[in-house]
């Protein structure tokens, strides 16, 4: 067991030695300058670019510069930012976790409580009346364009009904000194909206595949011996079926757990959502090739971290993998 | 039961505290930004974002009046200057105002002048700080507020250089920074200076706050809380205003948007003039390759035929409606050099038409594209996708010289590769959009020959032009007819189809009184406004909402 999680470990280590070669290669031969638009529609002189590029390396060889970086990486430093000078991205990357945890971490609460109970509902109750209307509704769901949806979220919750705040992590006048309460509500009136967004996608696949999982389990003999077992239903359905028919929701998890952390670029740009998504975004259309650097290592470490996880998560809840 | 109970109980306690009375037009304002603010202080290049708030948090010696003028020693305002007067042709004494004061109490001294001058000199500063004070040889204090400026040569910009770029910082504080650390340095992250508000905080990637000084020495400002939010996508930014997040959104062109806000009682739209002007830059050397000449675009007949071609007023009106006007060159709508009875002449397409035939451009295989000699009339524009003005016009551009026989591929490109091929020369026609300085001797920059090693990036050369600006720069004769001979020498050239000027259409809430905006830095009169009486709202009583 030990052996093998340490087999695990060595591979997203060359995983990522190997992402940092390449997205390095990719960042230098994606065209753009990204000093191109650092004083706006400001002309620059040719000193000036040239002080520019000194400031950030960007006259050294390719080979030094990438040195450089990989130097950095591995201590987990990443430079400073192009387009925020003098902010250095790791306390950029630092400060805007939070947001990505907490939006990434209510979407995936809502998708793995909401999201999987209604699947297994759906499954139990298949056929029904109640299981056509979720399906209708969640390939709905799951067909719509989390961007498309937050904009007519805002504009009929927001913009509309005055509900919720059209954007932000909290408003812009609350009191520095405001007390922690005061903060938690704040909070979650300008989390609603994002939150709803993402999850209206993302737990209609989680409906999807737990209602298939589940349906597939609930034929098998044992669920059948269970009940005649004499087990009440609650107890085959939840303990014994459910468990069994974790495997694919297991996978997705482990895909989901990169979405925890780096965000939605598009749900956070538009509801200015002060997260790691969007700073990417904002690191991309600016070729800030530190910033954007320290995004994507970032997201690269959480999706072979998410392999790791989902791949530890089988060995919990399937025996057969353990034995195997 | 309980649990409503503890619902409303935390609700109950998340009400904040009574605010503090506040007089009746006191306030709070939000503006949503697009760029963030991380070194709003002097002696470095000021993007739009910093020089905003460099502009509420330090003052100038004086500042430009209405007039725009940059000749001479008239059209200033006193700032931390009282007076000032010429000595010679190489000097000028400023009187520092004896009022002024630094947000930690110390007066403003000339000492701090000086260092200031001192520091733009040093190594390690950025070279668009050292250029534009090149002509000042020494600046040195003289008594308790005099400040002698001298320069190396006498040119007519000498009152307007050494009150743009000598924006005095603390001597004090930052004596003991070295000039290239100050970006990096403590003081930069919470700059302190002597304008109407001092710097509260700012949380990176959301918001800078900054706090009405009280003892500002030109009056209290009435808006006691003034917070640039940042939002960088657009849509984000107009939400935040329309929910009332915000109250103030800069640039809501074009018009559908406007729309947007005027369907919105409680917004206004303010328009004044701007420095900025959009223009379709012809490349006079081939793509990509700036040894030869461009194959089509060398020949000034098919220029000027593009130019009198196309109906700009058509597309400004339809673009922009009312908030911008055609350029008589590459001039914006405050530069003091235009010629205010140039007026822009009709659109010609017959002309065109035929200026291109005489040319030796006709459509020989009956395809809808002019050709001569074997090379059809294909040009290849390229334009930035995020600028929603620009890439409509484009759109027009390219229909209404269809009709002429001109293929016009559109090329929508991401910002910084649009800027990278800009610098390469890997285009036909680029869709250039500039914020000029208010002085016009920054014309040298994109076009004279000596502009072609940075930003003359369309290769225009005509050394009649280079000696002009450099009669109207370091001349002694007026040089406004000097700089409207350049104008006039550049529509006769034809380097660019002169597009647009653009007046800055700005959002504000109604409840607003006194707004009032200087086009050099937008926000600078901020301390000026007030909330008109009884129009207060919750975050002007000093509540969040």
């Amino acid at each position: 067991m030990s052996r093998w999680i340490l087999r695990r470990l060595l591979q997203g280590v060359i995983t990522l030695a190997v992402v940092m070669v390449l997205l390095f290669l990719l960042m230098r031969l994606t065209p753009g300058d990204p000093l191109g638009g650092i004083a706006g529609d400001r002309l620059m002189s040719p000193e000036e670019m040239q002080l520019l590029r000194a400031r950030y390396g960007l006259d050294q060889p390719i080979l030094q510069q990438f040195m450089t970086f990989a130097r950095g990486a591995v201590q987990g430093d990443f430079g400073t930012s192009i387009h925020r000078y003098p902010d250095r991205v790791g306390p950029l990357i630092r400060d805007r976790l939070p947001a990505s945890i907490l939006l990434g971490g209510t979407v995936l609460l809502l998708n793995f409580t909401i999201g999987i109970g209604l699947g297994v509902l759906q499954a139990v109750h298949r056929g029904s009346r109640f299981d056509r209307w979720l399906t209708r509704i969640s390939l709905a769901a799951w067909a719509l364009p989390s961007f498309w949806l937050g904009l007519v979220l805002i504009a009929v919750f927001s913009l509309t009904l005055g509900l919720f705040p059209a954007g932000q992590m909290q408003d812009p006048l609350l009191p520095a000194d405001a007390g922690p309460l005061t903060r938690l509500v704040d909070l979650l009136h300008h989390l609603a909206l994002p939150a709803l967004t993402l999850s209206a996608v993302s737990l209609a696949a989680g409906m999807r595949f737990q209602r298939t999982a589940m349906l597939e389990v609930l034929r098998l003999d044992f669920v059948r011996a269970a009940r005649a077992r004499g087990l009440p239903e609650r107890r085959v359905i939840w303990v014994h079926a459910w468990r069994n028919a974790l495997s694919p929701v297991v996978t997705l998890l482990g895909l989901w757990l990169p979405m925890l952390v780096a965000g939605s670029i598009y749900v956070e740009s538009i509801f200015n959502w002060p997260g790691l998504g969007s700073l990417a975004a904002e690191a991309i259309s600016g070729r800030d090739y530190p910033l954007l650097l320290g995004t994507a290592m970032l997201t690269s470490v959480l999706v072979v971290a998410g392999g790791v996880i989902a791949d530890l998560g089988y060995l919990l809840v399937d025996p057969r993998v353990r034995d195997s | 039961m309980r649990i409503a109970g503890l619902v409303l109980l935390l609700i109950a306690s998340a009400t904040p505290a009574g605010a503090q009375p506040r007089a009746p037009d006191t306030g709070t304002i939000v503006i949503v930004v697009g760029q963030e603010a991380t070194t709003p202080i002097p002696t470095i290049p000021a993007t739009k974002a910093n020089g905003d708030i460099m502009s509420l948090l330090f003052l100038k010696l004086a500042r430009l009046d209405g007039s725009r003028g940059t000749v001479g020693d008239r059209g200033y305002t006193p700032e931390l200057a009282v007076r000032w007067s010429r000595r010679d042709s190489l000097t000028i004494a400023f009187e520092l105002d004896p009022r002024a004061r630094w947000h930690d109490g110390r007066p403003v001294l000339p000492r701090d002048v000086v260092h200031t001058f001192a520091r733009v000199r040093q190594p390690g500063v950025d070279p668009q700080v050292r250029l534009l004070a090149r002509h000042i040889a020494s600046v040195t204090a003289e008594g308790d507020r005099g400040v002698v400026v001298r320069f190396t040569l006498s040119y007519p910009e000498q009152y307007y250089d050494a009150i743009e770029n000598l924006v005095p910082l603390p001597s004090h504080l930052v004596d003991t920074i070295p000039a290239n650390r100050i970006a990096s340095s403590a003081f930069a992250q919470a700059p302190l200076g002597n304008g109407p508000y001092r710097w509260v905080r700012r949380e990176p990637g959301r918001q800078v706050e900054l706090a009405a000084d009280p003892n500002f020495f030109l009056g209290r400002p009435k808006l006691e809380r003034v917070i640039f939010l940042l939002a960088r996508d657009y849509e984000a930014q107009i939400n935040l205003l329309l929910d009332g997040t915000a109250d103030a959104l800069e640039n809501v062109n074009p018009p559908a948007r406007i729309a947007r806000v005027n369907a919105r009682p409680s917004y206004r739209v303010v328009a004044g003039p701007s420095y900025g002007v959009g223009y379709l830059l012809f490349n006079f050397k081939a793509y990509g390759d700036s040894t030869q000449p461009h194959p089509i675009l060398a020949d000034p007949a098919v220029r000027t035929a593009i130019i009198t071609g196309l109906d700009r007023s058509l597309i400004l009106r339809s673009t922009l409606g009312p908030y911008g006007s055609i350029p008589e060159g590459p001039v914006a709508q405050l530069h003091w050099i235009r010629d205010p009875g140039w007026s822009a002449p009709k659109a010609d397409p017959v002309g065109a038409a035929a200026r291109l035939r005489q040319a030796g451009w006709i459509d020989s295989n009956g395809d809808g594209i002019l050709d001569r000699n074997g090379v059809p009339l294909i040009l290849r524009l390229n334009y930035p996708g995020t600028n929603a003005v620009r890439a409509t016009m484009a759109a027009q551009v390219q229909e209404q010289l269809r009709h002429l026989g001109v293929r016009i591929e559109l090329v929508r490109l991401d910002g910084p590769v649009w800027l990278a091929r800009r610098e390469t020369g890997e285009f036909d026609l680029d869709f250039s959009q500039a914020v000029m300085t208010p002085s016009p001797t920054g014309l040298v920059q994109s076009w004279s020959c000596g502009g072609m090693s940075g930003s003359n990036v369309g290769r225009y050369c005509n050394p009649r032009i280079d000696s002009l600006l450099l009669a109207a720069a370091l001349g002694r004769t007026d040089p406004g007819p000097l700089y409207r001979e350049v104008l006039r020498q550049i529509r006769v050239d034809a380097p660019a189809v002169f597009l647009f000027t653009v007046s800055n259409a700005t959002a504000v809430h109604t409840r607003f009184q006194n707004v009032q905006f200087r086009p050099e830095a937008w926000w600078s009169l901020l301390w000026k406004w007030s909330v008109r009486p009884g129009a207060q709202i919750a975050r002007d009583r000093g509540v969040s909402r």
